[in-house]
Parts: structure tokens; C-alpha cells; sequence
């Protein structure tokens, strides 16, 4: 960041609402994955009981805050956030810092204008779900924002199963052999598909009701993608560099959670270690092999 | 059924065991950035051809599971192989194919190249190769030094089919994938 945007970097620049957004990361280290981010930030605002925070959108984005997520980026383009994205063991995900630039930020623009009894209520808060792993949080604040009516529960999964059909198709539309994302989303689609498909049988409106709420957030940001490439001419992976092969690693982060639900609740094996017999028929599985067996790998670039 | 074991019923191996082979005999193995990328998108493009020959009803998440496996199979890979940042001269590599395009015993193999990559779906393909395999080439002939022996091992068309080109313009000697196997035969013989 230059001089010029670093003196005009005012109280103005930055939303008033990010206060919270900054205080929770100033008060910890770091916060590992954009899913935990959301919903420390949820837990932060609902129980310390912030007025003017962020709106969040319980039932289509999880709960999810569009507006959180754009003072993000905001705050990391003022360089007053990092934000790392890691490879991962098996999805990439997002390590958001403050900055020194953003901690003499907050300590001379925001802290100050924080009421003590705010920041009495906030501190054991992010304390106490900081110690939470993302999926144990994320489940943690479905849990809390359940749907009520189980009946509701069942009409919104059949809603949703359309909606992901919608999107799928959009994605098959888009596909090409090449494409490494578009290859995980199609994935990721059919597999919440089948969850929502087990999840029909499953009795608890809990264990229900979240995975609807993971599979809501996993559609919206796949629609939210699908925005960017539907432009025409406008593939993201020639639009920016390697970006098919590191995505928003938000995706991940929701998808990553839906899978260890499903394992966790014996829904679904996670998507790695499901058996073909569930995927294929025989004659399926004898095509396929046969698709690898004779396929010319030889390259010409 | 598992994915898994079918899969690595179906690997080739060589790569992997050639990477034992050499480094047991003291050679040096490298590889490059560009190496990397265009291997990982050799290899989704690859997969999902093959699960698409195969016609599946569900086919999203087989594509995804052998993706996410040979991925992985790949970084194990690159774990054994030193990646080096190279710094390289296209052009030379760019001048030596336009000469085998003017050449009227090599043209017509560029020509038969351009037309098999078109019959697997790529509308742009032209007679010369892509730029990123022009730089693996120039990325090899950097790393060679005045003495070495160096092999570019390799499955692309536009580097076998010209080994001896290759060779001849920049002493750099053109493996074959699939002749991997023989060549290692070939040295235990040899020792």
C-alpha cells in the first residue's frame, strides 16, 4: 500500500460495522477457514448482543453475511487483513490475520470508540468459540438456527434438491474436460444430492436441518461463481491465473463440512472414501475400466 | 468396489519406479514450475475424458474421487524430484521448431500432430506447439551442462516424435515414457 492510499485511509473507508469483524481478529491470533470467520463473528454479534452488526441470512445462506463477507475483502485490499490461502491435506482453505497496519488501526480508530461494556461482553465470546474447530462452530450455529417446523424442514430439502439441479445443469453447461473446479463442484453437487436424498429417512430434524443449512450455503456460493462464469468470454481460469485450480476456498470450506457431517452422522461416507457400487453399476463399472484401460495418454502439450 | 484399488490397478508405474531407479544410481532428477502445471492440467483433462468415454449416469463424483487421488499421487510424486526455478530462452526452442516446419521431411508430422489434436477437441490446436511446451524444452536445455548426460523424460508428441532433432539441436536426449521400462532393463544389464 502506498503513502497516498495510506493517509486517506480514514474511519469512513472502513464500514462501522467492522468494528466486530476487527475486534475478533485482534483478539486472536488468526482465524482458520472464511466458515469459522462467519460464524465466530454470528456467535459474536448475537450473544454479546451488538446492534448495527451485520445481517445475516438464516435460512439461504446458512446463516451467511454477504455484507461480512465483502468488508473482508475490503479490509484485506486496505491491507489491514491478510488473508493466506493454504493447499490443505484435502481442500484448500483461507487463514485470516490482522495486520500491524490494522492492529494500530484498530487501537487508534476503533478501540476507542468502543463502549467498555461492548468489549466486556464480546472478549469472552470470541475466547469461547475461538477454541472451536470450523466444522464443531459451523454445526454449532446450524444447530442454533435450525428450522423449527420439521415438516418446513422436508419441503425446504425438496426446494433444494431443485435448486442444486438448477445449478448443476448450469455447470454441466460450462464444463470442460480441462476444467479442475468446475470437475469439484460437479462433484460436490451430486454428492450433497445424495445426503439430501439419506437425509429424507433421517428422523432428527437437527441433524436434518443442518445439512440443510451447510447444502443452502454450498448452493448460494456455487451460484454465486456460476455469475462469473456465465460472462461471456470469461472463463475465471483464463480471467485470472490458476484460479480453476485454487477457487474461492470458501466452496471447500462449506463442501469440507458437509462431508465430515455426513460422516460424523453416518449419512455418507465423505466423498474420498465412497464405494462405487453406490456410484456405478456393473456394467458402468466394466465401461469405465475398459475408458481407462485403452485410453491413448500420450500429450501434445 | 474401490475406486482407490481400481485406480492403482491402472496406474503406470514406471514414472514412479524410474524416479527409485535413478535416484539409486546417483542421477539427479529435476523438474520445473511449468512442468507441474501442465502435468495437473494434463491430468484433469485425462481423467475426465476417460470417465466421459465411460458414459456414467453419475459420473461428478467418480471424476471428482480420481481427480482428487491422482493429484495426490502426483505431489507424492514431485516430492522425490527437485523443482527448480528456471529461467530459459523460448526463442531458441521456437526457432528450432519453424525450421522443422520449412523442413519438408518434418512438416508433415507437425501437420499429422495438429490433426490428432484436433480429433481429441482442440479447435485451436496449430502446427506449432503450445508455449508452455516450448519452455519445458527450453527450461531442459537450461539445465543442461557442458559434460551431462541429460534426458528429458517425456509423453508429449511434440518432444518424441522429434528426439532426434531434439538431440542433434541441443544435446539433450528425448525418454520416452513408454520406454522407460526397456531403458531400465537395458541399464541393469549394462551395470
Amino acid at each position: 500500500m502506498n503513502q497516498s492510499s495510506e493517509t486517506r485511509l480514514t474511519q469512513e473507508a472502513v464500514p462501522k460495522r467492522a468494528y466486530i469483524l476487527l475486534f475478533v481478529l485482534s483478539h486472536v491470533s488468526a482465524v482458520y477457514t472464511e466458515l469459522k470467520l462467519q460464524k465466530l463473528v454470528f456467535q459474536v454479534q448475537n450473544e454479546a448482543k451488538i446492534s448495527a452488526g451485520y445481517r445475516y441470512f438464516k435460512h439461504y445462506y446458512g446463516p451467511y453475511s454477504r455484507e461480512l463477507a465483502i468488508d473482508t475483502l475490503t479490509l484485506i485490499n486496505q491491507g489491514l487483513v491478510h488473508r493466506e490461502t493454504v493447499v490443505g491435506r484435502e481442500y484448500p482453505y483461507s487463514i485470516f490475520r490482522i495486520t500491524d497496519r490494522g492492529k494500530t488501526y484498530f487501537n487508534q480508530s476503533v478501540l476507542p470508540n468502543l463502549s467498555s461494556k461492548n468489549v466486556e461482553r464480546m472478549r469472552p465470546i470470541v475466547d469461547k468459540y475461538n477454541g472451536y474447530t470450523p466444522h464443531d462452530l459451523a454445526e454449532a450455529v446450524y444447530r442454533r438456527w435450525q428450522i423449527e417446523e420439521p415438516s418446513k424442514i422436508d419441503s425446504e430439502i425438496v426446494a433444494l434438491e431443485t435448486d442444486l439441479n438448477t445449478v448443476r445443469n448450469f455447470w454441466e453447461t460450462q464444463y470442460f474436460p480441462d476444467c479442475p473446479a468446475i470437475t469439484y463442484y460437479l462433484a460436490f453437487i451430486e454428492y450433497s444430492q445424495d445426503a439430501l436424498q439419506k437425509a429424507t429417512t433421517i428422523k432428527d430434524p437437527v441433524v436434518k436441518s443442518v445439512l440443510l443449512s451447510a447444502c443452502l450455503e454450498m448452493n448460494q456460493k456455487l451460484g454465486g461463481i456460476a455469475e462469473v462464469c456465465s460472462k461471456k468470454g470469461e472463463c475465471p481460469a483464463r480471467v485470472e491465473q490458476d484460479l480453476c485450480r485454487n477457487p474461492d476456498p470458501s466452496i471447500y470450506e462449506v463442501f469440507g463440512f458437509i462431508e465430515d457431517f455426513c460422516q460424523r452422522q453416518k449419512i455418507l461416507p465423505k466423498l474420498w472414501d465412497r464405494d462405487l457400487h453406490e456410484l456405478m453399476t456393473g456394467d458402468e463399472y466394466e465401461r469405465l475400466k475398459d475408458a481407462f484401460r485403452t485410453y491413448d495418454t500420450s500429450s501434445s502439450s | 468396489m474401490r475406486l482407490d484399488s481400481d485406480i492403482h490397478a491402472l496406474y503406470n508405474e514406471s514414472v514412479s519406479q524410474f524416479i527409485g531407479f535413478a535416484t539409486s544410481r546417483g542421477a539427479k532428477l529435476v523438474s520445473s514450475g511449468t512442468v507441474e502445471n501442465e502435468t495437473q492440467e494434463q491430468l484433469t483433462g485425462a481423467i475426465n475424458r476417460m470417465v466421459d468415454r465411460a458414459s456414467l449416469r453419475r459420473a461428478g463424483q467418480v471424476k471428482g474421487i480420481a481427480q482428487k487421488k491422482c493429484w495426490g499421487r502426483l505431489a507424492d510424486l514431485l516430492k522425490r524430484i527437485t523443482v527448480l526455478p528456471l529461467e530459459s530462452n523460448v526463442e531458441s526452442v521456437k526457432s528450432f521448431y519453424e525450421g522443422l516446419l520449412g523442413n519438408e521431411a518434418t512438416r508433415p508430422k507437425l501437420e499429422a500432430l495438429r490433426n490428432w489434436r484436433r480429433n481429441r477437441g482442440d479447435k485451436r490446436a496449430g502446427l506449432m506447439p503450445e508455449e508452455s511446451d516450448m519452455k519445458i524444452l527450453s527450461e531442459a536445455v537450461a539445465v543442461k551442462r557442458d559434460g551431462d548426460t541429460l534426458f528429458l523424460v517425456s509423453n508429449d508428441r511434440h518432444f518424441c516424435e522429434f528426439g532426434q532433432e531434439i538431440e542433434r539441436a541441443f544435446d539433450v536426449r528425448l525418454l520416452p515414457v513408454q520406454n522407460l521400462n526397456q531403458f531400465m532393463i537395458e541399464h541393469e544389464r549394462g551395470n
